[in-house]
C-alpha cells in the first residue's frame, strides 16, 4: 500500500448526532481521496442514554481505527492527543432553557456590575474626594454644579467602552473581546483538567 | 472661572477613563463572567455579557454618582429583592473566585492530605458565608 494518513485532533467538540464520527473530532488528509472520505466517515462512538454527556478519547483509539479498516497504512498524528467530545443537547427544549439562562445572568452581570461600581465608589470615598476638589479648584464653599460627577460618569463610560473595545454590534477592530480570550483560556484549561481527570479515572475511551 | 470648570470636567473625564479601565480589567481577570458562562454552557453569548455588564457599570456609576431617583411605584419592595439577590449572588461568585486565583483550597487540600469530600468544604464554605453574612447585619456589627 505505502499509503501515509495525516490525521489532526481537535481539543474539543461539540456533536450533535448520536453517532460520532472521525471527521467530528479530527482532520484527515491522505492523497488517496476515496480512501479519506472512507476514513472519515469512520464511527468513533455511538452516544448512550445515560448522564455522561462528555467522552474523553484518545489519538491511539482513532488511529488504531483507521489501522483496522486499512492495515498496511502509516499514519500521522499532528495536533492534540486527546480530544473531549461533548454531546449538545437537542433543539426546541434546550433553545428555550438557553434564553432564560441568558437573560438571568444578564441581569446578573448588569445589577451586580452596577453596584460593584458603586461599593467601589463607596469604598474608596469618591463623593468626598469630589468636594475636596472642588473646594482646592474653586475655593471653600462654592458649588461645583456636579461638574467632576457628571464627568466621571462619562469617562467611566468611555474606559468601559475602550476597553472591551465594543458597544453593542459595533465594534472597533478584529480583535476578540478580553472577555472573549478570558473565555477561550478557560475553556482550554478546563479541556485539560477534564482530560487529566478521565486519564486518573480510567474513563478514557483509549486502546488498552 | 469657566477655565476651572474645564479643569474639573477633564479631571472628571480622565478619573472615570482610568477608573474604569483598572475595575473592569479586574472583574474580568478574575473570572466571574467567563465561569457563569462555561456553568450555563452559554459561552455563545459572552458578547450579551459584556454588553450587559459594561451597561450597568455605566448606569450605576451614573446613577450613584448623580443620584437621581430611580422608583418603580408598587414595585419598589419587588425590585430591591431583585436588586439584593442580583447584587448577592454577583458578589459571592466575585469572593469565591478571588480566594480561588491563589488557589486557597486547593493547596489546602492537598497540605492537609485530604482526597475526598470537596463538595462538602465547599457547601460549608458557602454556608459559612452565609451564616457570618446574617450575623453581620442583623447583631449590629455593620458600622
Amino acid at each position: 500500500m505505502g499509503q501515509t494518513v495525516y490525521i489532526k485532533l481537535n481539543k474539543s467538540v461539540r456533536v450533535d448526532n448520536e453517532d460520532v464520527c472521525v471527521s467530528d473530532v479530527a482532520s484527515v488528509y491522505c492523497e488517496d481521496k476515496h480512501m479519506c472520505a472512507k476514513i472519515k466517515s469512520l464511527r468513533v462512538l455511538k452516544f448512550s442514554d445515560d448522564k455522561s454527556r462528555r467522552y474523553v478519547v484518545s489519538v491511539l483509539k482513532i488511529i488504531e481505527l483507521i489501522a483496522k479498516a486499512y492495515p498496511g497504512t502509516a499514519i500521522e498524528s499532528d495536533g492534540e492527543q486527546d480530544v473531549v467530545i461533548e454531546h449538545s443537547d437537542r433543539q426546541g427544549k434546550g433553545k428555550f432553557m438557553e434564553c432564560i439562562k441568558v437573560a438571568l445572568v444578564c441581569l446578573i452581570t448588569l445589577i451586580g456590575g452596577g453596584f460593584a461600581v458603586m461599593a467601589y465608589n463607596n469604598d474608596v470615598g469618591m463623593s468626598d474626594m469630589f468636594t475636596r476638589i472642588y473646594g482646592l479648584v474653586l475655593g471653600e464653599g462654592v458649588d461645583g454644579h456636579r461638574i467632576m460627577e457628571i464627568s466621571y460618569s462619562i469617562g467611566l463610560a468611555i474606559g468601559i467602552i475602550v476597553f472591551y473595545g465594543h458597544f453593542g454590534n459595533w465594534k472597533f477592530g478584529k480583535d476578540p473581546t478580553p472577555l472573549e480570550v478570558e473565555m477561550r483560556m478557560y475553556e482550554d484549561e478546563v479541556d485539560t483538567a477534564m482530560i487529566k481527570q478521565s486519564d486518573r479515572e480510567g474513563t478514557e475511551i483509549d486502546v488498552d | 472661572m469657566w477655565i476651572k470648570y474645564l479643569f474639573l470636567a477633564l479631571g472628571g473625564l480622565c478619573a472615570g477613563g482610568i477608573v474604569a479601565a483598572g475595575f473592569f480589567a479586574f472583574i474580568t481577570a478574575i473570572g466571574v463572567i467567563t465561569t457563569y458562562a462555561q456553568r450555563t454552557h452559554t459561552a455563545r453569548h459572552i458578547m450579551a455579557y459584556e454588553n450587559a455588564l459594561a451597561a450597568g457599570a455605566i448606569l450605576g456609576g451614573a446613577w450613584w454618582s448623580l443620584g437621581f431617583r430611580l422608583s418603580f411605584g408598587g414595585l419598589n419592595g419587588f425590585m430591591l429583592i431583585v436588586y439584593g439577590l442580583c447584587y448577592g449572588i454577583f458578589v459571592g461568585s466575585l469572593i469565591i473566585a478571588l480566594a480561588e486565583t491563589i488557589k486557597t483550597i486547593p493547596i489546602f487540600f492537598r497540605r492537609a492530605k485530604i482526597t475526598m469530600g470537596l463538595s462538602t468544604v465547599i457547601i460549608a464554605f458557602a454556608v459559612g458565608k452565609c451564616v457570618g453574612n446574617l450575623l453581620y447585619y442583623f447583631f449590629d456589627m455593620a458600622p
